[in-house]
């Protein structure tokens, strides 16, 4: 702020503060001429509208007196009174840094010595469940859901099967959680709805639920010829890719004859964002070791 | 200065009768907006029954649809009764009522469907604006060209408050909605960021201020000496409230910006007058309490009284209150929860809806030509059921408000945060419930008032009403009204 | 002064009406003025930009919905809220806000810097069935967004309004937002304005980090 701003301020703030005060203290011991029935004499509304002239309690001045000190003292100590700091040398920023550096103080320690374990180690450690428990609900449970059970409506997996799209070894906990994943697989609308029906039959088959068997047989080919390049000649999946296994029950988007039609028709597109920019690399650490834990059914936490 | 002159009540009675048909509207849509925060499907997918769609409608309903017409319309009642004189320009008058009413018909229509500034508090659309500038600069012409035709030179402080506060929100509402048109239906504010921050700040809180604050005194002043029918306690006590009231109020809006990245400093000032504040407002509370000093016992048998003693006990407990949440330390727990809503409620539900009600049961058997309103029991029971659903709503809301502040700064001993954000919502869903419950209270209240209302108004609607004559010349200080010289 | 002045006041109207609207005026002046001359150089940084068009026509959607009466923008410069939302917002992130979306309510968590959180089809499927994804939220369905389409000549004629008040639109940027917005529904503005909140309107890219436990804001504003 400017000098020319700053006097502005200043001016102002004493300019309406001090014809306050000066009323405050005039108000009392103003003379102003009474009836003998207590009333300035003033009448309004047929007569009936008049004002008394009491004197103005006491509690109220008093507590005005110290309204006033507090006020002007709080301009004294505090920055405000134009560009005149205060003599605290408050701001914002600081009462911010120094907070933040005592909860540092508490926080670090804690990070520090799980960062120096494993991520398997930190997933059997009590506080650091109770720590990534947290982060996982502010952070992670929006796709997720609380539980760790996965949407099938966003493809998000259920992190709580021990079955993974991308590894299920600390590291690679660590490494989607931190640079997050692209899945993607393509639409094949192209090739027609029949073949897209034969295909899901087929697909239907390979994890032994009912299907039409003329139909996956049909679609059989076309699976070996297109769809194996991602999930393997056996539809097992490949974790470099994050192609996931068809064979087993688990599905990202749902299992059923309908859904499954949608994902070759549509294509799918999953996409977990990547962590780094907003949780430091010890806190990741910490979510990898929960999410562990998670999986191998210690949902104890969301009991 | 002999002819006969009769008081413009007709203005007066069709404002009394907007006020209570947009009190009802403006609750019932508050009520709804409280029910979709707990039944959140309650929105149908309809997008102008979605709660952000019509949550402005609710603040705008009550605040300047009920109001604006109760202010105005006792504004018109009062200073003609304190200055001996009918209402100056009749035929504007009238149109300040057609204009006030097309205001709020047209804000209302236009902002669930998203034509809005968004701006809270200010959303109706620059057309609007436009309208209501008009609209409100024709209300002060006919209130000081009244005063100035009063018969009796000292001007009632009923009238102070009713000039600063015309004065007052006819500025803010200016500086507040300037804006750059793109279309009928979307323009945007000339200022951006920080400076809209603090000027809508600014505008918002002296909304609060002037509004909600001065123009409900300017009532309080009238009805209360009125209905307790003492003087007012102290003439001294009204001129170091009233200044200091209008002036340092204007301060304090930077307290809604705590630790927000408007500058330290303005934050600090509107702290430190945020403080000071409480001393006019103190004052004003007593002055009205303390007036009926002598007539407590008219709480007994005169619903109209305990609305008001109630009024101005809300009015002190919430004033004080909005003090508190001024301090940086209180408002960093209070801000962003529901806290704020119990605040405001508190002033709105407590004292300005309740200075309303005891002022418009004063007023409305006097300007209807009765002797008294239709049904004492009725009013009893609008008291209990206003007070009963305040109170729900209030508790409520604090307890939310502070159940969901604590749990957003609550820490672990190991510095983690203890909640994820979801956990406060969850924590406070069961008393938006109690909320809603409370509000549904006070909205079958309105009804009951309605109905008193439409009994007591018989006369008016047959037209059988009697004008009620000016009293000329100038009556001397006695409580009953100097004999009338002969027409002519 | 003496009580004759007061009586002077109180018997002449304008004086009375014009003492008042100077008492009133006093605290505007010395608030509002200097904070007008500090948002003005705040504008004017060079690492201001304005919203593209597509994220243009996204806030005005979040503008006309009124996300701002239960999310607020505003990370307060208050350790816990740094910890749980990131780096304290600052005068610039605001900067090209008309009008500015700080909210006085949270009843959803502040979106300051929810950019990047979630995927775009997150936000997209919260929008049209938050409890899809959230089954405690409370938020309203917002299904209307994914039929309405962004008019791009509405656009243009915004971001010319916009210029007139000194927000740096080129005429290649104005020329540009028809194209920009060709075929998008008012959806994908909207997600595209959230999906940039935090990011494209940093004045530098900030290494935020912590929405969880760490406390990441150590500098100082």
């Amino acid at each position: 702020m400017s000098s020319g701003w700053s006097w502005w301020v200043i001016g102002l703030i004493v300019l309406n503060l001090g014809v306050t005060f000066f009323l405050f203290l005039w108000a009392p011991r103003a003379k102003v001429p009474v009836l003998p029935d207590g009333t300035t004499g003033h009448v309004w509304a047929h007569g009936a509208l008049r004002e008394g002239m009491h004197r103005l309690p006491g509690w109220w001045i008093v507590a005005s007196l110290a309204l006033y000190f507090i006020g002007a003292g709080y301009l004294v100590l505090y920055p405000g009174f134009g560009k005149y700091k205060g003599t605290l040398g408050w701001t914002s920023g600081k009462e911010l840094a120094a907070a933040t550096a005592a909860n540092d103080a508490k926080l670090d320690p804690v990070l520090k010595r799980l960062a120096a374990m494993s991520v398997e180690a930190v997933a059997a450690d009590g506080q650091a469940q109770r720590l990534g428990e947290r982060l996982f609900v502010d952070n992670c449970a929006a796709c997720h859901g609380r539980a760790g059970l996965g949407n099938l409506v966003l493809g998000a997996p259920n992190l709580t099967d021990n079955d993974w799209l991308y590894g299920g070894t600390g590291q690679d906990i660590t490494t989607s959680i931190h640079d997050g994943r692209s899945g993607v697989m393509p639409p094949w609308n192209a090739l027609g709805e029949p073949t897209v029906k034969n295909l899901a039959q087929y697909v239907l088959s390979l994890s032994g639920q009912p299907h039409d068997a003329a139909a996956a047989a049909a679609g059989e080919p076309i699976f070996k010829s297109t769809c194996s390049a991602c999930h393997g000649p056996e539809g097992k999946g490949n974790a470099q890719i994050g192609a996931p296994n068809l064979t087993d029950t688990i599905w990202l988007y749902g299992g059923t004859q309908a859904a499954i039609e949608t994902s070759i028709r549509d294509g799918r597109q999953g996409h977990m964002p990547a962590w780094s920019p907003r949780l430091s690399d010890d806190e990741i650490h910490v979510l990898a070791g929960y999410v562990h834990h998670l999986s191998l059914g210690g949902n104890a936490t969301a009991r | 200065m002999t002819s006969a002159e009769y008081y413009n009540d007709r203005v007066v009675r069709l404002f009394l009768l907007a006020a209570t048909v947009w009190g009802i509207v403006g609750m019932l849509l508050g009520m709804y907006a409280a029910a979709e925060l707990a039944w959140p499907d309650l929105n149908f997918g309809i997008p102008w029954m979605t709660f952000s769609r019509i949550r402005p409608d609710h603040t705008f309903g009550v605040i300047f649809a009920f109001g604006g017409s109760a202010l105005m319309g006792t504004c018109y009642y009062v200073v003609q009764r304190t200055g001996h004189t009918r209402l100056a320009w009749g035929p504007l008058a009238e149109f300040t009522f057609w204009g006030w009413q097309l205001v709020c018909v047209l804000a209302m229509a236009t902002m669930p469907f998203g034509i809005t500034q968004s701006k809270e508090y200010a959303e109706p659309e620059w057309f609007v604006d436009i309208l209501t500038t008009i609209v409100w600069v024709s209300f002060g012409a006919v209130f000081f060209a009244t005063l100035a035709r009063r018969r009796i030179r000292h001007i009632y402080v009923a009238n102070w408050y009713y000039g600063a506060f015309i004065i007052a929100v006819g500025l803010l509402h200016v500086v507040n909605n300037l804006a750059l048109p793109v279309s009928l239906t979307k323009s945007y504010p000339i200022y951006s960021g920080v400076a809209d921050a603090m000027v809508q700040w600014w505008y918002g809180h002296n909304a609060v201020a002037f509004f909600l604050t001065a123009g409900f005194l300017a009532m309080m002043y009238y009805f209360v000496p009125r209905q307790a029918q003492q003087p007012l306690w102290s003439y001294r006590f009204s001129i170091v409230n009233f200044w200091a009231l209008i002036s340092i109020y204007m301060w304090a809006g930077s307290h809604h910006l705590m630790y927000t990245a408007l500058p330290d400093w303005v934050q600090s000032v509107g702290m430190a007058f945020s403080l000071v504040l409480l001393m006019p407002s103190w004052g004003s509370a007593a002055n009205g309490l303390l007036t009926f000093n002598g007539a407590w016992h008219r709480l007994k048998t005169d619903p109209a009284a305990k609305f008001m003693v109630l009024a101005l006990v809300f009015y002190a407990a919430s004033t004080s209150e909005g003090s508190l949440m001024a301090i940086k330390t209180v408002n960093s727990l209070s801000h962003y929860t529901d806290w704020t809503i119990a605040h405001v409620h508190s002033g709105s539900l407590g004292w300005v809806a309740m200075i309303t009600i005891g002022s418009l049961y004063a007023m409305a058997p006097r300007a209807l030509g009765r002797p008294a309103m239709h049904s004492n029991k009725a009013m009893e029971l609008h008291f209990w059921l206003h007070t009963a659903g305040t109170l729900l709503y209030v508790i409520a809301m604090w307890a939310s408000g502070v159940t969901a502040g604590m749990m957003w700064r609550a820490t672990e001993p190991d510095g983690s945060l203890t909640y994820a954000f979801i956990d406060s919502l969850l924590a406070i869903k069961p008393l938006y419930m109690v909320r809603w419950f409370g509000g549904v209270l006070i909205w079958l209240g309105m009804w009951v008032m309605a109905w008193n209302l439409w009994y007591t108004a018989a006369n008016a609607r047959k037209r059988i009403i009697l004008p009620i004559p000016v009293p000329v010349p100038e009556p001397e200080s006695q409580q009953t009204p100097a004999p009338l010289p002969a027409a002519g | 002064m003496a009580y004759r002045h007061f009586e002077f006041i109180e018997k002449h109207a304008w004086t009375l009406g014009i003492l008042t609207a100077v008492m009133v005026s006093l605290g505007g002046l010395a608030e509002l003025l200097p904070t007008f001359v500090e948002a003005g150089s705040v504008r004017m940084s060079a690492n201001a930009r304005p919203y593209d068009p597509l994220r243009l026509a996204g806030r005005d959607v979040y503008v006309r919905e009124g996300c701002y009466l239960c999310h607020s923008q505003m990370i307060r410069a208050l350790r816990f809220e740094t910890q749980r939302y990131g780096h304290f917002s600052t005068a610039e992130e605001s900067a090209f806000d008309r009008p500015f979306q700080w909210g006085s309510k949270r009843t959803g968590p502040d979106l300051a810097r929810v950019g990047g959180k979630y995927s775009d089809d997150w936000q997209r499927v919260h929008l049209m069935d938050p409890r899809a994804l959230v089954p405690q939220s409370n938020m309203p369905a917002y299904p209307w967004l994914a039929t309405a389409k962004v008019d791009g000549a509405d656009v243009a004629a915004r971001m010319r309004t916009l210029r007139k008040l000194h927000d740096p639109y080129t005429d290649a940027d104005i020329a540009g937002a028809a194209k920009a917005v060709e075929g998008k529904t008012e959806l994908d503005a909207l997600v595209a304005y959230l999906q940039g909140l935090g990011i494209a309107n940093e004045p530098q890219p900030a290494k935020t980090g912590a929405a969880g436990v760490a406390p990441v804001a150590r500098s100082s504003p």
